[in-house]
C-alpha cells in the first residue's frame, strides 16, 4: 500500500454557525498503525472519527481516505470507501429488529458474501466475543455490555482496513475490555489501521500505541515510547502492538 | 427478491401493512374497466359483422294498393336485385316479422293497427363485395317510386361511436387506477423511508448501496403487488362471471326461456349482451397481478433512489 490510510490537512469542522469544534487539524495514519484518540467530553473525538467514516464533510481543509480526496468523492463513491472502514459507535447503532447475528451480518451482506459463509463466519465471531449463546437474540433483550460486542463484531467481520472505535470499552468489565483491545491487536497485526477514542486513561497506560491528543479543540501526537515528547500531528508510522 | 428476510422492518409499518388491501382494490377496478373494454370491443366486431354484410330494401305502398299489384312490384323488385353482382340472397319478410320489429315502438297489435306498413325484403352480400348503391337504388326507385335502400350505415356509425366512447372510459379510468396506485406506492415508500431513516443510515455507514436499500422496499412493494393483484383480479373475475350470469337470468326471463338454452347464443338477438371472454382475454386479466407488482416494484425502486440520491 503506496498510499495513507488517512491523511487531514488543516481540517477544521464547525457546526452551522456554532463554535469550532476541530480546528486546523493535520495528522496521517499509516497502514498497520495503531492509535488511540484521547480527549476529555466533547473534545471533539467523535467528530474527528466521523469524518473518517464519511458521516461528516469538514467545514474546511483535506481529507484524504485511502489515498482519495473525500472532496473529489461522488455518492456513489461512498460504498465502496465506507466497506473498507469498521466503526464501533459508542451508542452500538445495532438494527433493534434484527438478531445479533443478522447485525453482525450486516457488512458481509451489503458486501454480496454467500449466506453460508456469512453464517460460519458470524457464529464464530460472536462465539469468539462470548456469545455463542445469543445469536439469535434481539438487541433489546441483551445487556449493555452483550450490545457493545455485537457493534464491535459487527465492525470487525469484514475485516476492514480502517478500523474506528468509538468508547468500544466503555459497557464491559476489565477483563472483557482488555479481550477486546486483543482482539483490535489482532486485526491490526494483521494489517488493520486501528484507531480506539477512549476516555479511559488506565486502558490507554496499559498498550504502548500512540496517542491523538485532542485538547482545544487542536490535536497532538503523543508517543508512550519516548514519554515527555508531545508534538504537533503530522505523519504516524506503524506502532508496535503489545500491552505495556 | 422474494426472500422474507429484510434489513428493514417494512413490514410492521402501519401504511404498508394496508398497502396490499389497496393495492387489490385498484386492480379490482382496474380488471373490470379492462374486461369491460374487452367485452365492448368484441361487442363493436360482432355488431359491425353482423350489419355491414346486410341490406334492408323498404318498398312503401299505397294503402289502396292491390294484393296482385304489390305482389308484381315485389317480384320485379327481387328479380332486379338477384341479378345484382354481389348480391348472395334476398328474403321478403312476413307480417309477423315485420311486427316483431316495429313491436318495441308500436306494441304487440301493431299489424291490426290500421297504417300502411312497408314491404320489407333482407338482402345478403357475398363477402367483401361491395356493390354500387347509387346504380341499384335509382334501378329500384324506377321499378317503384320510393323504394329506399338501408345499409344500417348510420346505425353502425351511431353505435359503433357509442363504443368507442365506452372504450375512451375505460382506458381513462384504467389510466387513473395506474396514476394513483403508483401515487399510493411512491407515498407508501416515502413513509417507509422516513420511519427508517435511522437504520438507513446505519445501513448506509457500513457500506450500503443506494441500491441495496431500494431492494428492500422493491421486494417488499413486489410481494404486496402480486398479492394485492392476485386479490383484486380474481374478485373482478368473480363479479364479470356474476354480471354474466345475471344477465342471461334476465334475458331468460323477459324471453321465458331457459337460461341453459341462451349458452353461446346473444342474449338480445342483435344486440350481443354477451359479456363472457375469451380465453386470451382471461389470460390478459390474468396477467394484471405480475403487472401491478412489476409497477410496483419499479416505482418503490424509483422513489428510493430519487430520494437518497436528494440525502447529500
Amino acid at each position: 500500500m503506496g498510499w495513507l490510510v488517512v491523511l487531514f490537512d488543516q481540517v477544521s469542522v464547525q457546526y452551522g454557525a456554532g463554535p469550532q469544534i476541530l480546528r486546523d487539524i493535520s495528522f496521517t495514519l499509516a497502514p498497520g498503525s495503531f492509535h488511540f484518540l484521547v480527549g476529555r467530553s466533547g473534545a471533539g473525538k467523535s467528530s474527528l472519527l466521523k469524518l473518517m467514516y464519511l458521516g461528516l464533510r469538514p467545514s474546511s481543509g483535506t481529507v484524504s481516505l485511502f489515498g482519495r480526496d473525500v472532496a473529489s468523492l461522488s455518492r456513489r463513491d461512498f460504498p465502496a470507501i465506507r466497506r473498507r472502514v469498521g466503526v464501533v459507535f459508542q451508542d452500538f447503532r445495532l438494527i433493534p429488529h434484527l438478531s445479533a447475528l443478522d447485525n453482525v451480518a450486516l457488512p458481509l451482506r451489503v458486501a454480496g458474501v454467500r449466506e453460508a459463509d456469512i453464517r460460519r463466519h458470524c457464529g464464530e465471531l460472536l462465539s469468539w466475543v462470548g456469545l455463542a449463546d445469543h445469536l439469535g437474540a434481539l438487541p433489546e433483550t441483551l445487556s449493555g455490555g452483550q450490545q457493545q460486542r455485537v457493534a464491535i463484531a459487527r465492525a470487525v467481520i469484514a475485516r476492514p482496513n480502517l478500523l474506528l472505535a468509538d468508547e468500544p470499552t466503555g459497557n464491559v468489565d476489565d477483563v472483557i475490555g482488555l479481550r477486546l483491545m486483543y482482539l483490535f491487536e489482532e486485526l491490526n497485526k494483521l494489517g488493520t489501521t486501528v484507531v480506539v477514542a477512549t476516555h479511559n486513561d488506565s486502558l490507554v497506560s496499559r498498550f504502548t500505541h500512540r496517542q491523538l491528543r485532542l485538547e482545544q479543540n487542536s490535536l497532538r501526537v503523543f508517543d508512550p515510547a519516548q514519554p515527555g515528547r508531545s508534538r504537533p500531528a503530522a505523519a504516524a508510522s506503524p506502532s508496535s502492538p503489545g500491552p505495556a | 427478491m422474494l426472500g422474507l428476510r429484510s434489513d428493514l422492518p417494512l413490514d410492521r409499518d402501519a401504511a404498508a401493512r394496508f398497502l396490499p388491501w389497496i393495492l387489490g382494490f385498484m386492480v379490482y377496478l382496474a380488471a373490470l374497466a379492462i374486461g369491460a373494454a374487452m367485452v365492448v370491443d368484441r361487442l363493436a366486431d360482432r355488431w359491425q359483422a353482423g350489419l355491414t354484410g346486410n341490406l334492408t330494401i323498404e318498398v312503401p305502398f299505397d294503402p289502396d294498393l292491390g294484393v296482385t299489384e304489390k305482389s308484381i312490384v315485389i317480384d320485379r323488385i327481387v328479380d332486379v336485385l338477384s341479378a345484382t353482382p354481389g348480391i348472395a340472397g334476398t328474403t321478403l319478410l312476413d307480417d309477423r316479422e315485420i311486427a316483431r320489429l316495429l313491436e318495441p315502438w308500436l306494441g304487440v297489435s301493431a299489424t291490426e293497427l290500421d297504417i300502411p306498413l312497408p314491404a320489407l325484403i333482407a338482402v345478403t352480400l357475398r363477402p367483401g363485395v361491395v356493390i354500387d348503391r347509387a346504380s341499384l337504388q335509382a334501378g329500384l326507385a324506377a321499378i317503384h317510386p320510393g323504394t329506399t335502400i338501408d345499409d344500417h350505415g348510420a346505425w353502425i356509425d351511431d353505435a359503433l361511436a357509442f363504443l368507442r366512447g365506452l372504450n375512451l372510459l375505460a382506458a381513462l379510468l384504467t389510466g387513473l387506477v395506474l396514476a394513483a396506485t403508483t401515487l399510493t406506492i411512491v407515498f407508501v415508500t416515502r413513509t417507509g423511508l422516513s420511519i427508517h431513516r435511522g437504520v438507513i443510515e446505519i445501513v448506509h455507514l457500513i457500506g450500503a448501496t443506494d441500491s441495496y436499500v431500494a431492494q428492500q422496499f422493491q421486494a417488499q412493494a413486489l410481494r404486496h403487488g402480486l398479492v394485492g393483484g392476485a386479490f383484486g383480479t380474481l374478485l373482478a373475475a368473480a363479479t364479470l362471471l356474476g354480471i354474466d350470469q345475471l344477465l342471461k337470468q334476465s334475458a331468460a326471463l323477459a324471453g321465458a326461456l331457459p337460461a341453459a338454452q341462451l349458452d353461446g347464443l346473444d342474449l338480445a338477438p342483435g344486440m350481443g349482451l354477451d359479456l363472457r371472454l375469451l380465453p386470451w382475454q382471461w389470460a390478459v386479466l390474468a396477467l394484471l397481478p405480475v403487472a401491478t407488482a412489476f409497477i410496483a416494484m419499479l416505482t418503490a425502486r424509483w422513489t428510493v433512489l430519487r430520494s437518497l440520491a436528494r440525502l447529500v
